[in-house]
């Protein structure tokens, strides 16, 4: 199938698929909204460089969405706090920029659903995960390849070794980027010696003796970064510890033996909700869920997301996906809405649907 | 029976030398009019119309096959055609206009000389101003491009149509990329190229237009036109 069908009896299949998965994700209580195509500029960065790089900036302060999750929050924020039943669901285009070596149409479908509120969050992780899933089975395709991640383990793996917090937060900001984060954990344990012209305590006042200061990143900041390369190091013993964690790629249920054997007993109180979303999982969806994959380096690039995320693929094209994203509503609009949303690519969808059954 | 239509930057250094340039071939571009009427024609070769056209927008009509053949940098057709070698296939290069795109940095940021210390800088610069580190340029796309290969991230850039050095003194910019061709300008605006902060090298070059209509009677003036350049005059796959 070609990727927007927009006439004919692939435009009629295309609807009939949408209207579909729409109408279970109301019957399973979700409300139906029409996020705006067009929102502030100001929350693309909040995905990350990769949504950034992606999106189409209007150049009047608006942007057309790339994804939905910003815009729905938005939605939800305006409504307040008495808003009834955090839930909704949605369906429409989403606009990406293309460029050279990337041939994904500019403009594709997208169909989800996102839960905002507090209340058992191990829960509404696998509720989501289970509505997206099943919605994938209802429409015929079964056996879908799935991978899940936890960026807030990744977080907390962090929090338990001994580094400075410029490390920590040089660190955790790498996270979306597994080549630079290796890299980085590499470099970081020599120290940077400081440039030969540059020795002695003030090296501030060296910059500005010596330089023509224009800008807004000051002096302060560059003799900042010099003095912490030449004196802050990662240790060899944290740098291990971190890597070993981030090899960690194996079935779900495993997840807190291998992280136990890597952090020792440092992150239990994170492992315990980790075990209680596994109960979750086996309670909803049947005690298989236990070998579903799980890489610990795995994150999807959309930087808001904070908690547990998962994929579904079909032939390497991504079908459905999800995750957590609780400090989101934080930095919008300093409110307290930790949330999860899952989405469908019905295009996708359809195409794969073909292949199985053709 | 329509002419191969040739289009050529309507002004300036980069005209004078590409009209010398197809001198070389007895190929003969002669102004028409008055020095700012953009009209000329070309002699020595039968079956060439002139087309004068701003170099920034050569691309578009290249792309558009409104022009077979034009004369710009590959800057401006990389920057403007996602899929540019597929749409205009260069027939050569012309050996002047030589202008290489660089990110530079002020020369006080002594802890940022390569690409990987530039996004150190960046993640420091977002956490402590609460914005993303700016890049001025005018070539959006390629930069944007060379950065996330090479993973720089934690920048946004910011149109600069000209005077793009300035940005920095008055901060609307932190970094930018820019032209360079001998570096004084940014020598002069206490800038610094980083070592790895070369995206592109680039030169005046003649690219051929694929979705023109090319009918025989252009291909043959065009196979001439190689010959006396010596090029294959065999047009190759492309048209």
């Amino acid at each position: 199938m070609s990727a927007l069908a927009r006439r004919g009896s692939e435009y009629r299949r295309l609807v009939d698929l949408s209207e579909t998965l729409l109408a279970g994700f109301e019957q399973a209580g979700y409300e139906r909204i029409d996020p705006p195509m067009l929102h502030d500029a100001a929350h693309v960065g909040l995905g990350g460089q990769t949504l950034l790089d992606l999106t189409y900036l209007m150049g009047n302060g608006l942007a057309l969405r790339s994804d939905f999750t910003v815009p729905v929050y938005l939605l939800h924020a305006e409504r307040g706090r008495d808003a009834g039943t955090p839930r909704y669901c949605y369906s429409g285009p989403v606009f990406r920029r293309s460029g050279p070596g990337n041939d994904r149409p500019t403009e594709y479908l997208q169909l989800g659903i996102e839960y905002f509120g507090s209340l058992r969050r191990e829960a509404a992780d696998v509720r989501i995960f289970a509505n997206i899933l099943s919605a994938l089975h209802r429409s015929g395709l079964t056996g879908v390849p799935v991978m899940t991640g936890d960026v807030g383990l990744f977080h907390a793996a962090l929090d338990t070794l001994d580094i400075s917090e410029r490390i920590r937060t040089r660190l955790r900001g790498l996270f979306w980027r597994p080549e630079q984060l290796r890299a980085q954990i590499e470099r970081m344990q020599s120290p940077v010696p400081l440039p030969a012209d540059l020795t002695g305590p003030d090296i501030e006042a060296q910059l500005r003796d010596r330089h023509v200061i224009q800008g807004k990143r000051t002096p302060a900041e560059v003799a900042e970064m010099l003095s912490a390369r030449a004196t802050d190091t990662l240790s060899a013993e944290a740098a291990n510890t971190l890597l070993a964690y981030l090899d960690i790629a194996c079935p779900i249920g495993e997840v807190p033996e291998r992280v136990r054997a890597v952090l020792g007993t440092r992150l239990d109180d994170v492992l315990t909700r980790f075990e209680d979303r596994l109960r979750e999982l086996r309670h909803r969806l049947g005690p298989e869920t236990a070998t579903l994959p799980f890489r610990a380096d795995f994150g999807r690039r959309h930087e808001y997301y904070d908690g547990f995320v998962f994929e579904m693929t079909h032939a390497d094209q991504i079908v459905a996906a999800g995750g957590r994203y609780d400090r989101l509503a934080q930095k919008v609009s300093d409110a307290d809405w930790p949330a999860i949303g899952g989405m469908i690519r019905p295009q996708i969808l359809l195409s794969a649907l073909d292949e199985v059954a053709p | 029976m329509s002419a191969l239509k040739l289009g050529l930057p309507s002004k300036g250094r980069l005209q004078q030398d590409a009209i010398d340039w197809f001198a070389k071939a007895d190929v003969t571009v002669a102004r028409t009019g008055s020095d700012r009427e953009y009209a000329g024609r070309v002699t020595g070769l039968d079956g060439i119309e002139l087309v004068l056209l701003s170099a920034s927008e050569i691309p578009r009509e290249l792309a558009a096959g409104r022009i077979h053949l034009g004369v710009t940098g590959e800057d401006l057709i990389q920057e403007k055609l996602a899929d540019w070698a597929a749409i205009t296939p260069k027939v050569t290069h012309m050996g002047f206009g030589f202008a290489d795109l660089i990110i530079a940095v002020p020369t006080s940021w002594a802890d940022v000389t390569t690409l990987r210390d530039l996004d150190d800088a960046a993640a420091q610069f977002h956490a402590n101003h609460g914005h993303r580190l700016r890049i001025a340029t005018k070539y959006h796309n390629l930069v944007r491009g060379f950065l996330s290969q090479h993973g720089v991230a934690d920048f946004e850039i910011v149109d600069s149509q000209g005077a793009t050095e300035g940005t920095i003194k008055n901060q609307t910019a932190e970094a930018i990329a820019d032209i360079t061709s001998s570096g004084a300008t940014l020598t002069a605006n206490h800038l610094r190229i980083l070592t790895d902060g070369e995206i592109l090298k680039s030169q005046a070059t003649l690219f051929a237009a694929r979705n023109a209509h090319w009918s025989q009677a252009n291909r043959e003036t065009f196979a001439t036109l190689r010959e006396r350049l010596g090029l294959s005059p065999d047009l190759g796959p492309d048209l």
